[in-house]
């Protein structure tokens, strides 16, 4: 069966008779019915990377969208595809993770070697001290010793290098924004979602990383005019430990309540874009466990952009 | 045969009968009938498959019993699914409200479940051997369309396979990762 039929089926742009034969062969059929399946993640997946055409979009709205199992499935995928935007990053920091743990252990290595040698050391010494033969040979052994503190200190400065180079600030970055909050005044960060590129984006997602960072330049997100959800996925801090539940105040500058999420199991939340405007916005993360009632976690702070028409 | 019902049991012998004339026969003809219901909902996009299912058998014997007669009963099976299908999507939203509310204020009311759904989602994908991990990422790279698709073709090159084959390899991929999902969200 063609492709380009199922997607058709899925937009509502067969007639009537086409319709029923096809959900009656596709019902039919299990292996029919896998390869619907199958156009259907496609289709879902083309509709979340903005690939559709604006007829195609438009009949995806009107004639997919329809039930709440459909809904959720588009939901799933979004969730889908930013496991592996996320997953990008933490694969990295794995590899510089073990990078480190690498250095660690030949840290470790070369110190207990050392430890071993300087025993040997004062071994030789005790039973040999009386002749100069042997002191020669200590000398000797003595040479190596310095060698092997300098191989030390080397090793301390790639495990340093190493560990400057993994991320302290966010355990899953995403690429999208990738504020980094730092010990130096930072550039004022402005990033927008890759959706700005397209003609009609509807979702725009964003990692905020915890802190006021006034001070260290602001932390920004750029929405499009035709945004129509933000997620926004909340960083937690690094020593930050784990909770049942999170309670979310989005609040602006001067107070004002915006939106509340409670009992959310992971800090991250759905905000219509229509919501947010373009200012300052902090938010206040609580974490609940089941034994402990809600304590405060971080703020967030960030500056909403909007982009013109 | 199915959940809840309260037809009498004449009916459903009745339904038995239209399906094969001996009773081994017909309950594997009731059970493919069945599944293909089953399937009928999942495309239709119902999330209750297996009730709509129920509930559409249920009309069926309810017409078999109004010796209502039937001449092609799984065209005549699909037409009431058919119908069920409206009326249960009647039942909930309109349509037009419905999608808007996807975008709007629904999806906040959501969020305790998609939240849950992103984090086990990481989690399964993590448990999967580092293999399927790396191939899913290589397919469904952040990258644009166009690329995308020639990193696709790439990989079949690579693999020896087709891209029907690559693409059947990845939805099924998928659907182990969604049942992973499922059995962590109950």
């Amino acid at each position: 069966m063609n492709d380009d039929k199922i997607k058709k089926y899925f937009l509502g742009k067969l007639n009537q008779a086409e319709n029923s034969t096809f959900e009656e062969e596709f019902a039919l059929d299990e292996t029919l019915f896998e390869q619907a399946q199958m156009v259907e993640s496609e289709l879902i997946e083309q509709f979340l990377r903005r690939n559709l055409s604006a007829s195609e979009l438009d009949a995806f709205e009107k004639n997919y969208l329809i039930t709440e199992e459909r809904r959720k499935k588009v939901a799933l995928a979004q969730n889908f595809l930013d496991v592996f935007k996320t997953e990008k990053t933490s694969e990295k920091q794995g590899f510089r993770q073990a990078l480190a743990a690498y250095f660690q252990f030949s840290k470790a290595l070369a110190m207990g070697g050392l430890a071993v040698l300087l025993f040997g050391i004062g071994f030789i010494f005790w039973l040999n001290s009386n002749t100069e033969k042997d002191f020669a040979e200590l000398k000797t052994t003595n040479s190596d010793d310095s060698k092997i503190t300098e191989n030390r200190n080397e090793m301390e400065i790639s495990n340093q290098n190493s560990t400057n180079e993994t991320p302290q600030t966010s355990p899953s970055p995403n690429e999208n924004i990738n504020i980094k909050p730092s010990p130096t005044p930072a550039p004022k960060t402005d990033v927008s979602p890759k959706t700005q590129e397209q003609s009609k984006p509807v979702f725009a997602t964003f990692t905020l990383l915890p802190g006021s960072l006034r001070s260290n330049g602001e932390q920004s997100i750029r929405l499009n005019p035709d945004t129509i959800t933000v997620n926004l996925k909340l960083s937690l801090p690094e020593d930050s430990p784990k909770y049942q539940t999170y309670n979310a105040t989005i609040k602006t500058a001067d107070g004002e309540t915006i939106a509340t999420f409670q009992n959310l199991k992971s800090p991250n939340f759905n905000l219509p874009a229509d919501k947010l405007s373009a200012q300052t916005y902090i938010i206040f993360l609580e974490g609940k466990t089941n034994e402990n009632p809600a304590e405060s976690i971080s703020e967030y702070t960030f500056r909403v952009n909007r982009q013109k028409k | 045969m199915t959940k809840n019902s309260k037809q009498p049991t004449e009916s459903l012998q009745n339904l038995l009968n239209l399906l094969g004339t001996d009773s081994l026969e017909a309950a594997n003809a009731y059970n493919r009938l069945r599944s293909s219901l089953v399937r009928f909902f999942i495309l239709k996009g119902d999330g209750e498959a297996e009730e709509a299912t129920d509930e559409t058998l249920d009309r069926v014997l309810q017409k078999i019993s109004d010796e209502t007669k039937i001449a092609d009963l799984q065209k005549y099976c699909f037409g009431v699914a058919r119908f069920i299908f409206l009326e249960r999507i009647k039942r909930s939203k309109k349509e037009t409200e419905a999608v808007k509310e996807f975008y709007e204020n629904d999806l906040l009311e959501k969020n305790a479940e998609e939240n849950d759904s992103f984090s086990f989602l990481r989690e399964c994908f993590n448990e999967l051997p580092k293999a399927e991990r790396q191939f899913l990422q290589r397919y469904f790279a952040d990258i644009p369309y166009s690329e995308l698709d020639k990193q696709r073709l790439e990989i079949t090159v690579e693999q020896g396979i087709s891209l029907n084959s690559l693409r059947l390899k990845i939805f099924r991929l998928r659907k182990r990762l969604n049942e992973c999902l499922k059995n962590k969200l109950e």
